[in-house]
């Protein structure tokens, strides 16, 4: 860790009199306490260091010290480090430097927390609401601690979220909350000199309902994992995963090696899964309903696969604090190896089809443009990164669970658009067959849970983040009393990758709108931490294969 | 002709010199001034209409008997001309002549009648001017198409034109880029002038004043370089007038765009047309046809239907770029007298080929030509008056800020979309007719002669272009939405003193449409009068009946060996249509589907409003800057 | 007894449109390893649509007139087409520049209709269409005059048939490779399908269009596809011309239904284009689309 010594010294050197102290609970964990004077410097130089940027968090701290925390994380890849600079603003006067304008994908953690702490941010570009919905009364913020979880304002008409201005001579395309494009709600408002953008503006968290204050609220540590995994409907396990080794830390609990290897085979069949599901979205996207139907077709025998496991075909709640829910029979074993080689079978035919296919280069290639140079600087994670030769991937760069005990390649290209993305994510499909081949090999004996004796002790922190198929999800845990987190911060890969989407868009044509979003993945859910629970009628009506067609015949 | 109609000529155009001198004085009353310009131009115009039907038709008896009011006396009717003590102004009116007169002045009947309540809107402008030189513009243009020599008596007429038409154009003189544009147009017109004029005297002995036909005879004897420089000047002078690629882009544009949309109307509804009247003269009738001459009909041929050929396609194209429905209008003029232009230097080319075939398309191809001139001035001017009304109705001309008028001004709407379906030669409205005569003559034509046919195709494509032109003026005009947010003042429709002109031009769309056969046959009527030009005489002995069908009032031509080749019937299309209307009309309330409203569904966050509503300036933006290089973008 | 063909006519066209449609998609299906709709399931939505409310967001004539307008036209093209090499009595009365102008109406309707509805996505999409309509009608112009200019005629059936009289050449396989190429956009397939877009602008001109509008909307598609495929037909397979009305009939109702699987194989292993791309392609077809008319002149 010589590097993050250097580091330190830098930092001491540069910014001594605002560095409050340093902690280091974990040797790849950094805690640094700044003033909030020196916020804004340190910060500046860490991400001048190469420090790529993940997520803010701030929290209500008024019980103990009346004041509120806010928390920004960096990751050094090459260093395997995450370090995270702590900084408090009193109640009465929540006022912090803004670090949008250094480190620009900050701008959606900032403006999170005006809406929800109230704090302010001076020198932020762009302070307007970003994540309470339009009719929501100013000055109550949910995330204090004094607001209940279950509050519901008074809803207000004639209230509306001022979009951007539109440039010059340009006409606005409002596309969403309802657009095949999109599938999930939020709104962009597309900014078009005839088909060609030139700007746009975002209004996203519709269906943010507050997850995270929920979970700090009402539920124990050894519940979240299910509710985190509800998070989103696509990389369930990998917020399962990241909450859990959260509490792991906070808790100072080592798991046993086997359910670290279940672990990373739930996540890597997770990886298998959600890469196809994404190929055949991206295939409908432009227009190539064929790429959808057969790689959704490769991509059911997985499905099976996983409710012959977990008993469910998606959200398997198989991740707990402290190790896995099933384990991996004989049987299963050969089933997997089973299914594995006729996927890889039917993903080399896949890859073949669309690497020749001329009208897929004609829509992908120089389309989404963004240099390596705006990646790193948005803070893109995931394939989309990788497309664009950013060489990340928290499995290797950070491991966690048993990627250290396997070997696989981090496919990176540098076509800079959405192709790159395109090849990338095909690519790393079969890598993650060669990671579950290894780790189902090598898996060791042992029991598939820990249990935990002791209390968590309050006030711990601890960062832990993993690579979702379609990039590093980031969860920030604060231990506290009564069994619960004080605080939990889930932070999506969309979350940066969205904030950089706009830089894509840009001079692309109308048309590549719903590919290039889609290029990102976006998962909206998992950005706004929201659950949709239908509620209306009780009622559970189970209607078979033949019933759906019947419905969708004679309607 | 008889002494008669060239009396009454000159006493119609007196009456119309008298206008310009009389109205002025009640211009500070400007509804009686209107009426009084109207009362003076219709007058002028019921005489010079009765001698247009008197020469088309051939029936002298029709011609009216103004007793003393005959400026008969003027005339030298031995050498038809009017004598100035020696000196001799020659005129000529035969039938060719007689159709243009009667264009001329039927075009400004109608817009003398739409100025009255038009003007009304200018209230800032004293209106002396205006009454000044509208007569004195039409007296022009009428004796550009009488007046028989290319020195004097075309500088004359020329000059009362040009200098009266850049007053009216220039009429707003309180924007100075509208001061500019006329400048411009002044100059270009002078240059026009001067290059004819020149073009006149650079034959073998030509004198001041000689009558064309004197000019033709010398023309005979003049060397061959010179010759293809004479005709060179005089082309390219009136292909200033007429507005061919490149020189009319240099003004019309402007010009057509800041008049007064009446004057718009004939401006670009006759005024130019006179251009094409020069150039049919100058090609088919000023020909020498001595033993030795130098005159290449098929090289002067492919050079006109060249020009013709590219300002279709750049005039067009130009046309679907613009924002301002003026501009768009004018550009879109510069596009069809392409279409004119190509189909008279097609028919010289036919008319020169060996085969008996190809020279019997020559002759049609002529026919669509002034059969297209006929109707572009009458849908033409239809839509500079209808933008006319919008402008009226709104204060603006940009269609960014215009759409959907149609709901407070159906009848205008209707008109419009009449007007547009013509221009864009959707059957069976008049533009149609033309544009189909023009293109199967060239593609059949083309069958032996390659280039014919590749320059048929490019005006079947830029018909289509043309249509998008007018789909997005009526579409962004009239449907769509815009007005509501940026037009501050209540909407109404225009009053009926300017939807009465437009009436009448909209039913003449639509008559002309669907009897082309009618049209066909005066045309051809109107070649075997008139004397003198090279196929004067294969009009008069071709027997057109044996290959020119009538199938209910449509054309069908019958090919050399008697098979079918082309036929247009309108008649039997909208027969065919309207049954088939019934039956979708049928159809779509077969099931008693009800009906409910709803508002403009966008996704579901944003409303339609001033900004998500889409604009002119994002239509068909990828076929813009495929077309880049054709130009014609600038916006002021 | 002509008149009888025009029944015949409007009767297979306006019979079989829809199902050559539901065989489009049970092609589409398999090609995607589904089920796929059964085959008579462009007939059930037709009948469905017709019977469903109207939602009229527009306010103005334009928006009812347009459907109308566009199935008026596509029927009036049929009623001019000789189905089964047999000229009918209004056959006569048209000429290809008619029938040309004729199709175009269709496409004014659909965009006056995309034009009132006032909705951004419509407009996007009629700008699309009109691009679309200006591209590739040159192409189906130039197939129709390549046979004008070696029959010296413009007279619907002569040119239609030309082969049949002058026989094959170069310039025709060139042209038949051209309107292969064309076809898609005629019939605003894939990879042309770029004016209705789903996935982008949701259907862009019919976006605001529901119940019995639609339907005439979506049966005038079923009927234009249809009339390029037999257009095609006619044009490029005068082979199998046996003289009898009837077994002519069945045997081009077989060979529309092959131009249908090739429609359906080409729109199922394509992405959708961008209209900026699409107009390149569109250009080299006319380019090539010319070069077959200047070879047919010359008689080659």
């Amino acid at each position: 860790m010589k590097a993050l010594e250097q580091l330190k010294d830098t930092l001491k050197s540069k910014f001594g009199g605002n560095i409050i102290k340093f902690e280091s609970p974990l040797e790849d964990r950094l805690f640094v306490d700044v003033k909030k004077e020196g916020v804004k410097g340190v910060c500046k130089e860490l991400f001048t260091q190469g420090g790529r940027y993940l997520v803010g968090i701030g929290y209500d701290n008024t019980k103990r010290d009346n004041t509120l925390g806010m928390i920004h994380t960096f990751a050094f890849d090459k260093d395997s480090t995450v370090i995270c600079v702590r900084a408090w603003v009193p109640e009465n006067d929540p006022v912090m430097d803004s670090i949008t304008p250094d480190v620009p994908n900050a701008g959606w953690s900032e403006r999170e927390y005006m809406d929800l702490l109230g704090m302010k941010f001076t020198g932020h570009p762009k302070p307007k609401r970003l994540v309470l919905s339009d009719d929501w009364p100013e000055g109550i913020h949910p995330l204090r601690k004094e607001v209940p979880y279950n509050l519901v304002p008074p809803p207000a008409e004639n209230v509306a979220y001022q979009m951007d201005e539109c440039p010059e001579g340009c006409s606005v395309v409002p596309v969403g909350p309802f657009h095949p494009s999109l599938h999930e709600p939020n709104h962009w408002s597309i900014f078009v000199d005839g088909e060609t953008i030139k700007g746009c503006d975002y209004r996203g968290f519709m269906t943010h309902r507050g997850i995270e204050k929920l979970c700090t609220t009402q539920v124990s540590y050894n519940e979240v994992p299910f509710i985190a995994e509800r998070i989103c409907g696509i990389c369930g396990s990998v917020h399962a995963t990241a909450y859990a080794q959260c509490v792991e830390m906070v808790a100072d609990l080592k798991i046993s090696r086997r359910a670290e290897f279940i672990r990373t085979i739930m996540l890597e069949i997770e990886r298998l899964h959600s890469h196809l599901l994404w190929l055949g979205v991206a295939g409908h996207l432009i227009g190539f309903d064929t790429v959808f139907m057969q790689s959704w077709r490769i991509r059911e025998d997985i499905m099976w696969l996983c409710e012959k496991w977990t008993g469910n075909r998606k959200t398997y709640g198989m991740i707990v604090v402290g190790g896995v829910r099933r384990d991996i029979t004989p049987e299963l074993k050969d089933d997997m190896l089973r299914v594995l080689k006729k996927v890889e079978e039917e993903c080399i035919v896949v890859h073949k089809a669309i690497i020749g296919d001329t009208t897929i280069h004609k829509r992908t290639k120089g389309v989404g443009y963004m240099t390596h140079e705006e990646a790193v600087q948005w803070s893109i994670v995931g394939p989309p990164a990788r497309a664009r030769g950013v060489d990340i991937d928290v499995r290797r760069d950070h491991p966690y669970a048993a990627y250290d005990a396997v070997k696989f390649d981090v496919p990176v290209v540098d076509t800079n658009d959405v192709w790159g993305t395109v090849v990338v994510r095909i690519l790393e499909i079969f890598e993650a067959i060669k990671i579950v081949r290894q780790a189902l090999d090598q898996l060791p004996e042992g029991k598939i849970i820990t249990e935990m004796d002791d209390v968590i002790q309050s006030q711990r922190h601890a960062i832990s983040h993993v690579e979702a198929p379609r990039g590093e999800s980031v969860h920030y845990v604060i231990s506290g009393d009564e069994n619960r987190a004080d605080r939990w911060r889930v932070r999506a890969p969309t979350y940066p990758n969205l904030q950089g989407v706009p830089t894509m868009l840009l001079n692309d044509q109308f048309a590549d709108f719903p590919i290039i979003l889609g290029s990102i993945d976006p998962c909206f859910s998992c950005t706004d931490r929201v659950q949709v629970v239908d509620i209306k009628s009780g009622k559970v009506n189970v209607m078979n294969q033949r019933d759906l067609e019947r419905m969708s015949r004679r309607a | 002709m008889s002494a008669d109609i060239y009396g009454n000529l000159l006493t119609a155009m007196a009456v119309l010199l008298l206008s310009a001198i009389v109205v002025p004085f009640f211009s500070d009353n400007r509804k009686l001034a209107g009426w009084l310009n109207f009362a003076l131009v219709a007058i002028a115009g019921i005489i010079l209409l009765n001698i247009s039907y008197a020469s088309i038709f051939g029936d002298e008896s029709s011609v009216f008997d103004l007793g003393f009011l005959s400026l008969t006396g003027m005339m030298d009717m031995s050498n038809i001309a009017i004598s100035i003590g020696s000196f001799k102004l020659f005129m000529l009116l035969d039938s060719f002549s007689a159709f243009f007169i009667g264009l001329i002045i039927f075009m400004a009947i109608m817009s003398a009648f739409y100025s009255m309540q038009y003007m009304e809107h200018y209230p800032d402008y004293s209106m002396k001017p205006f009454y000044v030189n509208f007569p004195l513009f039409i007296c022009g243009m009428i004796g550009l198409v009488t007046l028989d020599d290319l020195s004097v008596g075309f500088t004359i007429a020329w000059q009362m034109m040009t200098i009266s038409s850049y007053f009216l154009v220039k009429f707003e003189f309180k924007k100075a880029e509208n001061v500019k544009s006329a400048n411009k147009y002044l100059i270009l017109m002078e240059l026009a002038w001067l290059l004819v004029v020149v073009g006149g005297f650079l034959i073998k002995g030509a004198g001041l004043g000689d009558s064309v036909h004197e000019l033709t005879y010398k023309l005979g004897e003049t060397g061959p370089v010179m010759t293809y420089f004479v005709f060179g000047l005089i082309l390219l002078g009136f292909a200033f007038k007429a507005a061919i690629f490149p020189f009319g882009q240099m003004w019309l544009p402007d010009a057509h765009s800041i008049a007064p949309s009446p004057i718009s109307a004939l401006l670009s509804g006759v005024m130019i047309k006179t251009g094409i009247y020069g150039i049919i003269r100058t090609f088919f009738w000023m020909v020498p046809h001595t033993e030795g001459a130098h005159f290449n009909g098929t090289f002067w041929g492919v050079v006109i239907a060249t020009f013709g050929v590219v300002t279709l396609f750049i005039g067009t194209v130009q046309s679907m770029k613009q924002s301002d429905i003026k501009r768009l209008l004018a550009y879109s003029s510069i596009g069809q007298i392409g279409y004119i232009v190509l189909a008279v230097g097609s028919s010289l080319v036919m008319f020169h080929s060996e085969s008996e075939f190809v020279k019997l398309m020559g002759l049609i191809a002529i026919v669509g030509a002034i059969y297209h001139v006929l109707n572009h001035a009458i849908f033409k001017g239809l839509l500079f008056l209808s933008a006319g009304s919008v402008l009226y109705a709104t204060g603006t001309k940009d269609m960014n800020k215009l759409g959907g008028l149609l709901k407070v001004m159906p009848i205008s709407g209707i008109i419009a979309g009449i007007a547009s379906l013509s221009i864009a030669g959707v059957p069976p409205f008049s533009g149609f007719a033309s544009k189909w005569t023009i293109i199967s003559t060239n593609l059949l034509a083309g069958s032996e002669v390659l280039f014919l046919v590749v320059f048929g195709i490019i005006a079947l494509f830029t018909s289509a272009v043309t249509l998008s032109c007018y789909v997005k003026f009526f579409g962004l005009t009239y449907t769509a939405s815009g007005a509501e947010w940026n037009i501050k003042k209540e909407i109404k429709e225009v009053p009926g003193t300017m939807i009465a002109p437009k009436a009448v031009l909209t039913i003449l769309c639509i008559v002309q449409g669907l009897i082309p056969f009618f049209y066909y046959t005066t045309i051809i009527d109107i070649f075997s009068k008139s004397q003198g030009s090279i196929f004067y005489h294969t009009f008069r002995t071709f027997d057109f009946s044996k290959y020119l069908d009538t199938t209910a009032m449509g054309v069908s031509l019958t090919g050399m060996s008697g098979i079918a080749t082309s036929v247009a019937v309108p008649v039997v299309m909208v027969v065919v249509f309207a049954v088939a209307f019934l039956i979708a009309w049928a159809l779509k309330n077969s099931a008693g589907s009800t009906e409910r409203k709803a508002d403009t569904w966008l996704c579901g966050y944003q409303d339609l409003h001033n900004l998500t509503r889409y604009k002119e300036s994002n239509m068909f933006s990828a076929l813009k800057s495929f077309l880049w290089w054709t130009g014609g973008n600038v916006k002021k | 007894m002509e008149a009888v063909y025009i029944i015949v006519n409007l009767l297979v066209f306006l019979g079989l449109a829809p199902l050559f449609e539901g065989i489009i998609r049970k092609i589409t299906a398999k090609v995607q390893s589904r089920q796929g709709p059964p085959i008579y399931q462009p007939y059930m939505d037709i009948f469905k649509l017709l019977g469903k409310t109207t939602i009229n967001s527009a306010d103005n004539w334009g928006f009812k007139f347009a459907p109308m307008m566009a199935f008026a036209s596509i029927v009036s093209v049929i009623a001019f087409f000789p189905l089964a090499n047999k000229a009918n009595y209004l056959t006569q009365y048209a000429d290809i520049i008619t029938i040309i102008y004729l199709l175009t109406l269709g496409g004014i309707a659909v965009l006056l209709g995309a034009l009132s509805s006032k909705n951004t996505y419509a407009m996007i999409g009629a700008s699309r269409e009109m691009i679309t309509m200006i591209m590739v009608e040159p192409v189906l112009a130039m197939t129709l005059i390549m046979g004008a200019v070696k029959m010296k005629s413009l007279g619907i059936d002569i040119t239609m048939f030309s082969i049949n009289s002058v026989g094959y050449g170069w310039s025709v396989a060139l042209m038949l490779v051209v309107y292969l190429a064309a076809l898609q956009a005629f019939v605003g397939r894939p990879p042309f399908d770029i004016s209705e877009a789903e996935i982008e602008i949701l259907e862009g001109p019919f976006i605001e269009y529901s119940g019995p509008n639609y339907a005439l909307f979506k049966y005038y598609m079923m009927l234009k596809q249809m009339f390029y495929a037999a257009l095609f037909v006619m044009v490029f397979i005068p082979f199998l011309n046996t003289g009898i009305y009837i077994v002519n009939l069945a045997v081009q109702i077989v060979e529309i239904g092959v131009v249908f699987g090739f429609i359906s194989l080409i729109g199922s292993t394509n992405a959708r284009l961008r209209i900026d791309q699409a107009i390149k392609f569109y250009s080299v077809l006319i380019v090539l689309a010319l070069c077959a008319v200047g070879l047919s002149v010359y008689g080659i």
